[in-house]
């Protein structure tokens, strides 16, 4: 190093003085040395920690790219869902009115004119004539078995 | 020269950029936005409406509506007559249609086609791919069982707004709340994944749970239109309830179309917006407030001609007699005018008047149904000389059917005035049920009145002039009147001389401990006149029948069928017992022979 380049160092380092206030060189303390600046560092970056980094970039960017796919076929999916939901949900209605439709009285009544059915001019209430029948009631009337009618309840029928 | 054409080119591309991202960019955002997002409008499915049981009466589907962008059509015409195919047009509503989608006519960019279509309708418009032509979903309205209650459910409009009938008077409730989904999308209208999604949801309607019996009301109509049909009348109407509670379990109105003459099941519910003079069916009134005010009780005599005059009008029985002295319940069994007006004028017009106030009439039932009539009655200041004669007879009072059957209600229910109910519940948007809060009853007259009142209304159908309304096994209250109808130019006689009439009968049974009670009304019937023979017979039949579907046994069975303790008993008394046909899902078809 110079002694210009030295001296630039250290006023660098110290506060300005005058030229006349200097010491001269004979005079300068022996403490005082020119410091040699040490050599920086190399950063050595090896090429296969580039090519092991490149690959993450290419793998985790690959990555979210798969992700996203997947992501948009789940959407995809999702949608087709919600329409065959809905779709599904309006067949479900449509067909809750056919099934009204057909147990609607006037088509009953008509599907059974047409079987033969008739209306009958009045009702005969059957009873048994003894009281051991099954089901009589001790006081002479009649309840009727109708244990059955839990299995069909449509068809229970009044008791007597 | 190149550099200068570069720096030109470079200069006009950031001026551009400039204009683009600094002057411009909030237009361009929001077209860009325009284009991503897509905002749907979802539909709030009207509520429901059901029967006692559950079964369907009127329910929501989606159906497509056809529309078309008529700045996107450049032949309006052949597009009209393509679509005239599949949406069976004729010829002059294919030519308006043309003029529908002509875009230099109308300007805009929004037609309707057809709306509410069949799905086969809308498939086969699909597949004609025409240019301008798109489809939207509407909520349509249905009724699966065709015209059954249609006076009672009423109907919406196209745009699902009641218009009538319960329809109209819950429409609040029955309206669902629109709601709106808010996503980014494709360009092909698919949504985007991690796009924007704002959802807000769409609110059900609530559904009605109605006290209507869809198999009770199948057989009124049935029975009303037969018997409208065989006397040749212009119409009727029929209310089956249950005293107790008020419910309504059945409700038919027909009347002849004013053109064609046909028979139909009106919108109008005329049963509660109609009103008519009652004639004899309205004595009971007289003679409940002449009981009830200790003036008389069922064994006094009361002397009776066949006639009086009252002020410039002679009244007269419906048959000649010579002046006897009946007891009240012959007065009532017999029907007698000259007998009731008697009792009238030792009540006098002012509590006339009060009874006939207290047992519901000149006041609106709490239905608070759309139209519902409050009927006419005189203020007794308003009376005039005739009119202590003619009110106690049905004449000169006007009620609706409903609130003559809430009076025979009170006899029914004990001397207790039950408001009438249609709707039993509502179903909200979660799933839950909740009861409507039935009316407050209020005492009319004593128990011991109507208990009175019950027997001598049986003996009107046992022995008297409402014997077609008995039924086989059961006993029967009930009470006829044939009364003549009003003019609408006034008074009762046409231009041919002619008088026309209203039948009707009111009762209940068992008379004991009423379970059932009907109203028939049949109007101007031609082929015969009276309430014992005209509308008698329909109570019958729908008395009949509503024993069998309430499942209430007759007291007493015998091999001949009649409740007479006669020897040919074969069987002992039956206890009654009292099944409540809540779960009854389909019409009873009963073994007969």
């Amino acid at each position: 190093m110079s002694p210009l380049s030295a001296r630039a160092h250290v006023s660098s380092a110290a506060p300005s003085r005058s030229p006349s206030a200097r010491p001269k060189p004979s005079s300068r303390p022996g403490h005082l040395r020119v410091v040699v600046p040490a050599k920086r560092p190399h950063l050595r970056v090896s090429p296969g920690l580039v090519v092991v980094s490149l690959l993450m970039v290419v793998v985790v960017t690959f990555g979210v790219a798969i992700a996203q796919v997947f992501v948009a076929q789940g959407q995809v999916r999702l949608d087709r869902m919600e329409e065959e939901l809905s779709l599904e949900q309006d067949r479900y209605q449509a067909l809750r009115k056919d099934v009204a439709e057909l147990e609607s009285p006037s088509r009953v009544v008509a599907a059974a004119e047409k079987q033969g059915m008739v209306v009958p001019e009045d009702v005969v209430y059957l009873q048994p004539s003894t009281p051991e029948v099954k089901g009589a009631s001790p006081t002479g009337g009649v309840e009727a078995d109708t244990a059955w009618s839990t299995v069909k309840p449509l068809l229970a029928a009044p008791a007597p | 020269m190149i550099l200068v054409a570069l720096l030109l080119g470079f200069g006009g591309i950031s001026l551009r950029l400039v204009h683009v991202q600094a002057l411009g960019g909030d237009r361009y955002t929001d077209f860009g936005t325009s284009q991503r997002m897509q905002t749907i409008v979802l539909p709030g499915v009207r509520g429901s409406i059901f029967d006692r049981n559950g079964n369907d009466l009127a329910v929501s589907l989606a159906q497509r509506t056809i529309w078309a962008n008529p700045t996107l059509i450049a032949h309006p015409v052949e597009v009209a007559a393509a679509l005239a195919g599949p949406l069976r047009l004729d010829p002059v509503a294919t030519t308006a249609l043309a003029g529908r989608l002509d875009g230099r006519n109308s300007g805009t960019q929004f037609a309707y086609v057809a709306r509410q279509v069949d799905d086969s309708v809308a498939d086969s418009v699909a597949k004609l791919k025409l240019p301008g032509i798109a489809f939207l979903e509407e909520s349509k309205r249905f009724t699966p069982a065709d015209s059954l209650a249609h006076s009672v459910l009423g109907g919406v409009g196209i745009d699902n707004l009641g218009q009538s009938g319960l329809e109209r008077q819950y429409n609040e409730a029955l309206s669902g709340t629109e709601g709106q989904l808010i996503i980014e999308t494709d360009v092909q209208r698919r949504a985007l994944p991690g796009g924007e999604h704002e959802l807000k949801a769409a609110q059900r309607g609530e559904d009605l749970v109605l006290t209507i019996d869809r198999s009770m009301q199948y057989e009124t109509e049935r029975a009303l239109r037969a018997q409208i049909e065989a006397k040749d009348a212009q119409g009727g109407m029929v209310v089956v309830s249950r005293p107790a509670t008020g419910e309504i379990l059945a409700l038919a109105n027909f009347q002849r179309d004013a053109e064609s003459g046909e028979l139909v099941a009106t919108g109008n519910n005329m049963a509660v917006t109609t009103v008519y003079e009652p004639g004899s069916v309205n004595k009971v009134i007289t003679v409940a407030a002449a009981l009830e005010e200790g003036l008389v009780v069922p064994e006094t005599l009361i002397n009776v001609p066949d006639s009086l005059q009252v002020s410039d009008h002679l009244f007269s029985d419906s048959h000649p007699h010579p002046t006897e002295d009946y007891s009240v319940t012959r007065i009532l069994t017999e029907s007698s005018n000259i007998g009731t007006i008697k009792l009238a004028q030792m009540l006098g017009g002012d509590r006339l008047d009060s009874y006939l106030r207290r047992f519901g009439f000149g006041t609106a039932t709490d239905l608070d149904f759309p139209h519902e009539a409050s009927g006419i009655l005189l203020d007794p200041d308003d009376y005039s000389g005739t009119s202590i004669g003619a009110i106690p007879i049905g004449q000169g009072i006007a009620v609706t059917a409903m609130q003559m059957l809430e009076a025979y209600n009170v006899l029914a229910n004990d001397g207790l005035y039950m408001p009438p109910q249609l709707v039993m519940a509502t179903v909200d948007s979660a799933g839950q049920r909740h009861e409507a809060p039935s009316g407050k009853p209020r005492r009319v007259v004593s128990a011991t009145t109507a208990r009175q009142l019950r027997a001598m209304l049986a003996n009107v159908v046992a022995e008297g002039t409402g014997k077609r309304g008995g039924i086989t096994g059961y006993a029967v209250a009930g009470k006829t009147g044939t009364a003549r109808k009003p003019l609408p130019q006034g008074g009762y006689l046409d231009g041919a001389g002619n008088y026309h009439y209203v039948a009707n009968f009111v009762g209940f049974l068992p008379a004991d401990n009423p379970e059932l009670s009907i109203i028939v009304v049949i109007d101007e019937p031609r082929a015969d006149i009276f309430g014992g023979t005209v509308a008698a017979p329909v109570f019958a039949d729908l008395a009949q029948y509503g024993m069998r579907l309430l499942r209430i046994p007759p007291p007493r069975v015998t091999t001949a069928g009649a409740v007479d303790g006669s020897a040919q008993e074969i069987v002992a008394v039956v206890e009654q017992e009292r099944v409540r046909a809540t779960a009854a899902t389909s019409t009873t078809i009963a073994a007969g022979g």
